[in-house]
């Protein structure tokens, strides 16, 4: 089916419609990973975004069930170069093409990725819309220009769990705030002896003191950190509490909640080949993230920063000086991108067993 | 934290002459590494003894050695220069084994030289395979699993614990032979009894079998605070079975998921620790197992190799620079990203397009070498192309490899009857055949049995040929413009395209011309950072994110594959030719295909176009660029055949014009020039069909030259010496190049053979120098040794020979370079043949005589006179220069090595000293040979050699060799006063000549095979000479030098001295 990408300026790319071919709203962003379509495609933290892979050649290797990172948000929609002319692998399921229907999701392809690219860098991101060929421009660019942008946007709700999950049986139980989570940071804790109680985003601190948990994983999310509301307290009280863990969103509330300020990116971090410096040394990470956290709003008497991005000097992460608390920008549960930070999950499980058997408030 | 500071001088070793396995990849290498160190502040020594290299430029490096690389000449030069470290990383394994044997044998240690960027044990590591294999086993990762059986006992057990398909590979049987793939025990028993057998010392290797598992390549590099960074995976088209070297091959990885890609990036970073990789950058191979995906980790190399080079040339990422920094103490983070320089060089680059290298092979030129492709690499050069897709990128690896059509195979022609057979028998056309398959209708899943190769890429072949079904059925003024564009946009050429309508290519491109293709940057990060970089490829279909360059700008088009003829001499021009552009105030354009080169280095010329260097893609970048004037001399054949095409459609060629270049090419116009000038040719016919070549055979007489028109390097080229041969010859010379003329002409026999090259600026002429060929007529010129000045001419003949080249440039016109080959027969001159382009054997001449040649004439074309650049009319060469080439027939397997007309060398070296002997020893040495001081000398010679050879004979005997010769040869000898030994020849019982060499007895072979009298033993003889390096000389002229070689090293101190020093002797 042909179709375009609209653009709140009229302008109109024509392509080709794969998936769900359905219209799509959402704010354009561009992913560099070159391997993971299917788990950029099914990570939370995309939602309501539409997702240029900037690797030309997409669909290679097919989808298989188990390399999704989950079944309760996705992107939007997705922008491709070309997809391939078939799948095949020996873990093969099903086809991209075929995926994106099952799933509701749109592709265009056949654009000019790498233009495209450039003018998010450039003009940063914005609203864009993918179109059947049959659904007039006019009607879709109304639909585009009333659809309210990323700032401000609460997207928390719409991808967290509804009721408690229990994942694992090993002997460390970790409570884990779903923000938007994806499997993987799951699989890595259970893959370390963890019993992981996944709740609801708006849970609160009484429920999950009541859960007894040894330790507290603040997990990555779409939107806006500044616009989830009422989450701060529960944050500031757990990371008063228990060791803790954030990652991507869950290192931005832990910011917001300390005092901290965060601030929407030019055109954000998305791709597998960040360089991040830690401890004197360079780790290659696997970043998604539209916003980041000032670095000159963590107060320094009580934290310590320890992540810097080698790419714009933005800040990646920090820890609590007298706390067994610390956060991350980038995502070191990688799925799709390098596993350089694995470590960081034994380093937070290090302390969670260190400072078990009671709350170190 | 900043670099050692304790480091002030560094030593780099090259690799030498250009070798099948091991090509101007190095250069590229060495010349980043020397940049990278001469920023640094360093004094840097280099020793190579290939003087075609951009390296042994004498402005590049402080001290450069045109030297043997040998234990010797090194700890020569370590003695002279003493350097305080050795960077033994960039110059293959040719700088990696010497460099071990220099800290083996306490060199190193004696003169105070730290080896720097690879440790002695990272480096025996990675050559230990069994070292390397437990070291893996012990940290959980797979290897090959296997061992060697001396008798069937072993072999079973070690089987037993392998399971099945094993495979069988007999130790020291040539190419392999008696090995097999065993599926079950009665297959085992069978083929592993065989082997045993087969094999001289009973010894088998019993492997598991990993042929048709995936091959992937990931280039990795790490500094001293372990950091490790992937800066590209490669994956091989070609499944297990075909050497990396051989394999089509793609970057980044294709069919692997995010999962399966991460394990082998985790893989490799710990293989370097383990390994002791330290600061530089290394590659690790991997096969995957298509059914399970299970890894094994095949190899790992402490260095950088041909595959950094095409990741370097794939990204964007200059791995050689950053290593040498990383060698000297830097750390990753310290060092910027060249292309965005806002960005550190501790990153991974992101690749928005893919990539193809192509390898390139010569069988062509090696018709009884076996050409089924193993783990033995035997192609000798490479292509790679950039595309905003797979399809795009691999048809324009095709199109790049200036192999006839730009396309596969001809659509309309039926599959071959033996189609299974080149599909599961891995060989040099068996993408022709692929194509063929898809095109008779056979599915994928089938292909996919035979071949190997992942479905993935066959479904795009599928798609291809798809598409060339749907343009067949049109005509160019009938095709759709949705059909075109998408065939455009997947990459097909306008000749492809016209080759499946049936159409002239110039109809297609009416119509493909209105359809967009624009350029885009290699920027290392996808687009996710601004970069000024000058690095483009075309994207068919989209638009360009450059403009033109601004101001006064000439396009400089490269040589495009190394292929034998044409390699890396013509890059060394083309660089050159950068510089003297440059210099003369323009801006410099490169295109060119071939990742091997430092002229597609991004940071030579201003702009760097990766481009087919087909007629379409080429003046796409000119109609894009629009540039002042285009020069074609400097590519070698292939951007000089562009020079009409390019004229007729009004671009400026600079220099000599395309008349001018038409003239010499035309044999008829070049016949009258040579007339006018007052010259001599040997007498020649043009024939059009066989009936006309017997014709002109008979009137012209035995022996005759029989060759095709528009050829390189001698293809197909023969002498003839009566009617049996000729009726060969011209079958060959009409299948080379069908429908073209057959050139005849009468073969200078037993002449002196030169070569001349010239610069002209339109007043003067410059004679560059003049060299004397060591082989005698009828060996190609790119075959033969050569001396600089000529050993054996005249005063008075030296003068007619300037006279003539000076006459030549005059009356031609030219403007620029010229090359002119000369026979001296019964002591008049002849022309053979002219060039008014840089030739081969410019930069072994511009290294004789201190003079940087090509970039001048690259300065005259652009309006420099000879005298204003200081050039003399006449320079000194100052030493004795040899140039000596290298042979691929150690490789090639089933090769007669017997050189003719048709060339054969990949490669050449340099030696030059104070007499003719020792620079050709130096030379010899340098090909990797030694020449014995002493011992025994057989010598069989056909008949017409004996006088000659009489002389040769005594000075041996007299050097204090012994001496042997079949009966014919020794009593002819004996008669004439040499003591000489009876020996038998094979077919004669033993012991015999066969069974002497095997025994080592023999140190010196000479055996002149020319003409008709050539036998099997003789090919034997010579076989076995190469398979034990023993030094097997086949021409006389070539053992008169070898007389004097070995008299030199008897007699003369063999020193060292470096081009600089050179200089400053002549002042």
């Amino acid at each position: 089916m042909q179709g375009y990408l609209l653009f709140p300026d009229g302008r109109a790319l024509q392509g080709e419609l794969i998936g769900a071919k359905r219209p799509q709203l959402g704010e354009l962003v561009f992913n560099t990973s070159m391997t993971g379509y299917q788990e950029i495609l099914t990570d939370p933290s995309y939602h309501r975004q539409i997702v240029v892979l900037t690797y030309p050649e997409v669909g290679n290797y097919g989808c298989h069930l188990e390399v999704s990172e989950s079944t309760l948000g996705h992107a939007a929609g997705m922008v491709l170069r070309n997809l391939s002319p078939g799948s095949f692998h020996n873990r093969y399921q099903q086809t991209f093409d075929a995926f994106l229907a099952e799933i509701g999701v749109t592709a265009i392809i056949g654009l000019d990725t790498r233009k495209l690219t450039q003018m998010i860098r450039d003009e940063g991101p914005r609203n864009v819309m993918i179109v059947p060929a049959h659904i007039a421009a006019d009607d879709a660019a109304k639909e585009l220009a009333a659809a309210p942008g990323m700032a401000g946007a609460n997207l928390v709700p719409e991808v967290s769990t509804r009721e408690k999950v229990i994942h694992g049986d090993g002997e460390t139980h970790i409570v884990l705030l779903d923000l938007g989570i994806k499997l993987a940071t799951i699989r890595a804790l259970v893959e370390r002896g963890c019993r992981v109680t996944q709740v609801p985003w708006n849970t609160d601190f009484e429920a999950i003191q009541a859960l007894k948990p040894d330790g507290i994983l603040l997990s990555n999310g779409p939107g806006d950190p500044s616009a989830v509301p009422g989450v701060r307290p529960t944050v500031a009280k757990l990371m008063e509490h228990y060791p803790t863990m954030g990652i991507c969103l869950g290192f931005q509330l832990m910011a917001l909640s300390i005092g901290g300020e965060t601030y929407k990116l030019p055109f954000g971090h998305r791709g597998g080949n960040h360089p991040v410096k830690f401890e004197g040394r360079v780790v290659i990470t696997s970043q998604n993230h539209g916003f980041a956290v000032h670095e000159h709003s963590i107060p320094t008497d009580s934290c310590e920063i320890t992540h810097h991005s080698l790419f714009d000097g933005s800040l990646e992460g920090f820890r609590m000086r007298e706390k067994p608390v610390f956060g991350v920008q980038f995502h070191p549960e990688a799925a799709p991108g390098p596993n350089d930070c694995l470590d960081h999950f034994d380093y937070f499980l290090k302390s969670v067993n260190e400072s078990k058997g009671g709350t170190h408030a | 934290m900043p670099r050692r500071e304790d480091i002030k001088s560094v030593l780099l070793i090259g690799s030498g002459p250009i070798m099948i396995g091991q090509a101007c990849e190095f250069d590229y290498s060495g010349v980043q590494a020397i940049r990278a160190l001469k920023e640094e502040g360093l004094r840097v020594i280099l020793v190579n003894s290939n003087p075609a290299t951009v390296m042994t430029d004498p402005d590049l490096a402080d001290a450069t050695y045109i030297e043997p690389l040998t234990p010797g000449f090194l700890e020569t030069i370590i003695e002279k220069e003493k350097p305080d470290a050795l960077l033994p990383t960039m110059g293959g394994q040719t700088a990696l084994n010497l460099a071990m044997t220099l800290a083996e044998r306490g060199i190193l240690e004696k003169h105070g030289v730290d080896l720097i960027g690879a440790s002695v044990d990272a480096i025996s590591l990675g050559e230990d395979r069994l070292k390397f294999r437990d070291l893996m086993t012990a940290n959980d990762m797979d290897t090959c699993r296997g061992g060697f059986a001396h008798n069937m006992d072993e072999a079973r057990t070690i089987q037993k614990g392998i399971g099945f398909p094993v495979i069988i590979r007999p130790s020291f049987t040539l190419g392999g032979s008696g090995g097999g793939v065993a599926h079950t025990m009665e297959e085992f028993e069978q083929i592993a009894h065989a082997g045993l057998t087969a094999s001289p010392n009973s010894q088998i290797l019993v492997e598991e079998s990993i042929i048709g598992w995936k091959e992937f390549e990931l280039e990795v590099i790490r500094d001293k605070n372990d950091n490790g960074i992937i800066v590209c995976s490669i994956e091989n088209l070609d499944a297990m079975g075909v050497h990396t070297g051989d394999s089509i091959t793609v970057a980044p990885a294709q069919t692997l998921t995010d999962r399966e890609y991460q394990l082998l990036r985790d893989m490799s970073l710990q293989i370097l620790r383990l390994v002791g990789v330290e600061t530089g950058g290394a590659n690790v191979q991997f096969a995957v197992d298509p059914k399970t995906s299970r890894v094994i980790v095949v190899e790992m190399n402490p260095r950088v190799s041909r595959s950094s080079a095409l990741a370097s040339k794939a990204t964007g990422y200059p791995i050689a620079k950053v290593a040498a920094k990383l060698a000297l103490g830097y750390t990753l983070d310290e060092l910027a990203n060249q292309i965005t320089q806002i960005t550190p060089a501790s990153f991974e680059p992101s690749l928005d397009y893919v990539v193809i290298k192509f390898p390139r092979w010569a069988f062509e030129k090696f018709p009884r070498a076996n050409a089924t492709l193993t783990t033995q690499m035997k192609s000798v050069g490479e292509v790679m192309s950039l595309g905003r897709g797979f399809k795009e990128a691999f048809l324009k690896a095709v199109q790049s490899l200036e192999q006839g059509r730009h396309h596969l195979g001809i659509p309309r022609n039926e599959p071959p009857e033996d189609l299974e057979e080149r599909l599961s028998i891995p060989n040099w056309l068996r993408m022709r055949s692929i194509f063929h398959a898809l095109r008779a209708g056979w599915d994928i899943d089938r292909i996919y049995e035979l071949t190997k190769i992942d479905p993935w890429f066959l479904a795009h072949f599928r798609d291809i040929v798809e598409i060339e079904k749907q343009l067949g059925a049109h005509s160019p003024e009938s095709v759709p413009e949705e059909l075109l564009r998408l065939a455009k946009y997947w990459g097909l050429s306008d000749a492809g395209i016209a080759l499946v309508m049936g159409c002239d290519e110039s109809l297609v491109h009416a119509k493909s011309k209105l359809l967009p293709y624009g350029y885009k940057a290699v920027d290392t990060c996808a687009g996710e950072f601004p970069a000024e970089t000058p690095y483009l490829y075309g994207a068919a279909g989209e638009e360009s994110e450059v403009e033109p360059l601004s101001g006064p700008k000439i396009a400089i088009i490269g040589s495009g594959p190394n292929r034998i003829g044409q390699g890396i001499e013509f890059d060394y021009c083309c660089v050159q030719a950068v510089n003297g552009f440059k210099k003369a105030g323009y801006q410099t354009i490169m295109i060119n295909c071939n990742p091997e080169t430092v002229s597609t280095d991004f940071d030579v010329a201003d702009r760097l176009y990766f481009e087919p260097l087909i007629l379409e893609r080429v003046r796409a970048v000119l109609e894009f660029e629009k540039p002042d004037a285009v020069a074609v001399a400097f590519g070698g054949q292939t951007s000089l055949n562009l020079a009409e095409p390019l004229a007729d459609l009004g671009f400026r060629i600079i220099g000599t014009s395309s008349e001018i270049i038409h003239r010499v090419e035309d044999r008829k116009a070049f016949a009258q020039v040579i007339e006018a000038t007052n010259l001599r040719q040997a007498e020649h016919r043009t024939a059009n069909n066989f009936e006309e070549a017997q014709a002109f055979a008979a009137e012209l007489g035995f022996p005759l030259m029989v060759r095709p028109s528009f050829v390189l390097g001698g293809r197909a080229m023969s002498i003839v010496w009566d009617n049996e041969d000729l009726h060969q010859s011209l079958h060959l010379a009409m299948a080379a190049t069908p429908n073209q003329p057959i050139f005849i002409d009468r073969f200078l026999d037993d002449a002196i053979e030169l070569d001349v090259d010239a610069l002209a600026d339109g007043k003067q002429v410059s004679i560059i120098g003049i060299m004397q060929h060591i082989e005698e007529a009828g060996i190609h010129s790119g075959d033969s040794s050569c001396v600089l000045p000529p050993v054996a001419l005249s005063q008075n003949q030296i003068e007619e020979i300037k006279r003539a080249t000076r006459a030549l440039a005059e009356n031609l016109g030219v403007v620029g370079l010229l090359n002119v080959q000369y026979a001296i027969w019964r002591d008049a001159l002849y022309v053979i043949e002219a060039n008014p382009r840089c030739s081969r054997t410019v930069p072994f001449a511009a290294k004789a005589i201190g003079f940087p040649v090509a970039e001048m004439a690259a300065r005259v074309m652009a309006g420099a006179t000879i005298e204003s650049l200081g050039l003399p009319l006449e320079p000194e060469p100052y030493m004795w220069h040899v140039k000596s080439p290298v042979f691929p027939f150690n490789k090639l397997q089933g090769e007669d090595p017997v050189l003719g007309p048709e060339m054969k060398s990949t490669g050449e070296v340099m030696g030059s000293a104070r007499s003719f002997g020792n620079a050709y020893a130096k030379a010899y040495r340098a090909t990797n040979y030694e020449l014995p001081r002493e011992g025994k000398a057989f010598i069989s010679v056909t008949d017409s050699d004996k006088q000659v050879i009489a002389h040769v004979a005594r000075d041996l005997y007299q050097l204090g060799f012994t001496l042997v010769a079949t009966s014919g040869t020794a009593r002819f000898l004996r008669e004439r006063g040499v003591p000489i030994e009876d020996i038998a020849k094979r077919h004669q019982g033993s012991p015999n000549i066969m069974d002497a060499i095997q025994n080592g007895e023999i140190a010196l072979i000479i055996n002149t095979p020319v003409g008709k009298e050539s036998h099997e033993d003789d090919r034997y003889i010579r076989f076995e000479a190469l398979r034990l390096n023993v030094p097997c000389i086949t021409t006389t002229s070539a053992a008169k030098a070898v007389v004097a070689a070995i008299r030199a090293i008897k007699s003369e101190r063999l020193t060292a001295d470096s081009l600089q020093d050179l200089a400053r002797h002549r002042g």
